[in-house]
């Protein structure tokens, strides 16, 4: 067909275009650099994400050391709430946790070495004794009343070691607690009270 | 070995070449580049008449083509369709900023360095410009890619987001305006 030659003829005529000899030459070079470039923008953390990130973190530090600042206060203290309420949590997440018998223990310790807050002693010795019943009646596994014993010990020890400094009587109600907190399910304290045990000749 | 074979065996040589580009291997993507940036230049030169634009349409073709490298699949169509559609999206978009401006300043003002450019640049490819200036844009496109660089109906269907009937009706009507130009012009 006529058209078909025609059409033929065209397109030996385009083909014959070319682009620039710079081009030919030149042109994949050119275009490496741009991939190259493409490459390292891409690598490169994306700018809005880097400043998420550090607002983020400025965030959650300053969370952070609320947090932080709140779990070192003392009853009285304006945190003092925040890390009640804290504990809550921690409870509700964990049920077994006894992170309210470690912070009374820690706060009846600070108190009693302190010169401020004293009138808050008491107050803290009965919220520990409370703490330490609550535990005792949860813990079901022996592992975990093993360690939770082991724990009121290292307690009594340290109330005992701060009555040397003061509050003898309110630390006396807490070693009280710890020791009430050890003993065994038949009510006696395990290391003094064998009479009602059945193990073993008398 | 015939002619449908070492094209046959071509296609399998881009896609492994357009695999190992997919991968990273910038090697690849520059014999793939090399195989193909005289046909983009060439289907985008006749589009936009200007040949130092043509090769920035035509590098940027590649450019955006390895940005969207983890997206193309030969199950989509071939690499060559991927190419030439971004080149015309290219081009189009290019057309739309030019008609913006040319709103914008009322008259186009050349000066007399543009217009000795223009003017040698025309002269280049005349016969082919002069034939196909019939056809409005789409159908030069349609013989370009069909008749000249050669891309089956498929390819052609998957660059314009036709279906490949339609694209063949398109092509036929292109065929019969330039036969009755030519005959008028006494070509054929």
């Amino acid at each position: 067909m006529k058209t078909d030659r025609y059409l033929e003829r065209l397109k030996k005529e385009y083909l014959k275009t070319q682009p620039s000899k710079r081009m030919v030459d030149f042109g994949w070079d050119d275009l490496e650099i741009l991939l190259i470039e493409e490459e390292m923008r891409k690598s490169r953390f994306p700018r809005f994400l880097t400043y998420a990130t550090l607002v983020l973190i400025i965030v959650l530090g300053a969370f952070f050391g609320f947090f932080q600042a709140a779990n070192a206060s003392l009853p009285g203290q304006p945190l003092y709430p925040v890390k009640r309420l804290s504990e809550t949590i921690i409870r509700t997440a964990s049920p077994t946790s006894d992170i309210k018998v470690e912070n009374r223990a820690k706060e009846i310790l600070q108190i009693s070495k302190s010169k401020k807050g004293k009138e808050s002693l008491p107050k803290t010795v009965e919220d520990y004794q409370k703490a330490v019943s609550q535990i005792k009646e949860e813990l079901s596994s022996l592992e975990n009343r093993e360690e939770f014993q082991k724990k009121l010990e290292e307690q009594e020890e340290q109330f005992r070691e701060a009555q040397k400094h003061g509050s003898s009587k309110e630390l006396e109600r807490a070693i009280e607690a710890a020791k009430e907190g050890r003993s065994g399910p038949d009510g006696g304290d395990d290391d003094n009270d064998r009479s009602g045990s059945d193990s073993g000749p008398h | 070995m015939g002619l449908g074979d070492i094209i046959g065996f071509m296609e399998t040589d881009v896609e492994a070449l357009v695999a190992r580009a997919q991968m990273g291997d910038r090697d690849a993507y520059g014999e793939v580049y090399k195989l193909y940036f005289r046909k983009i230049f060439r289907f985008v030169y006749y589009s936009v008449e200007k040949r130092t634009l043509a090769e920035d349409i035509t590098q940027d073709t590649f450019l955006r083509a390895w940005k969207a490298l983890p997206s193309f699949s030969s199950e989509r169509g071939t690499f060559q369709a991927f190419l030439f559609a971004i080149a015309r999206n290219l081009v189009i978009d290019h057309s739309r900023k030019r008609r913006e401006v040319a709103l914008e300043f009322a008259e186009n003002v050349f000066s007399g360095e543009d217009l000795e450019a223009n003017l040698s640049e025309k002269q280049e490819g005349e016969m082919v410009r002069k034939s196909l200036s019939v056809l409005d844009s789409f159908e030069k496109e349609l013989v370009i890619m069909r008749y000249f660089e050669e891309l089956s109906y498929e390819e052609i269907a998957n660059v314009t987001q036709k279906n490949a009937g339609a694209v063949r009706v398109r092509v036929h009507r292109a065929l019969k305006k330039l036969r009755e130009y030519l005959k008028e012009k006494g070509e054929i």
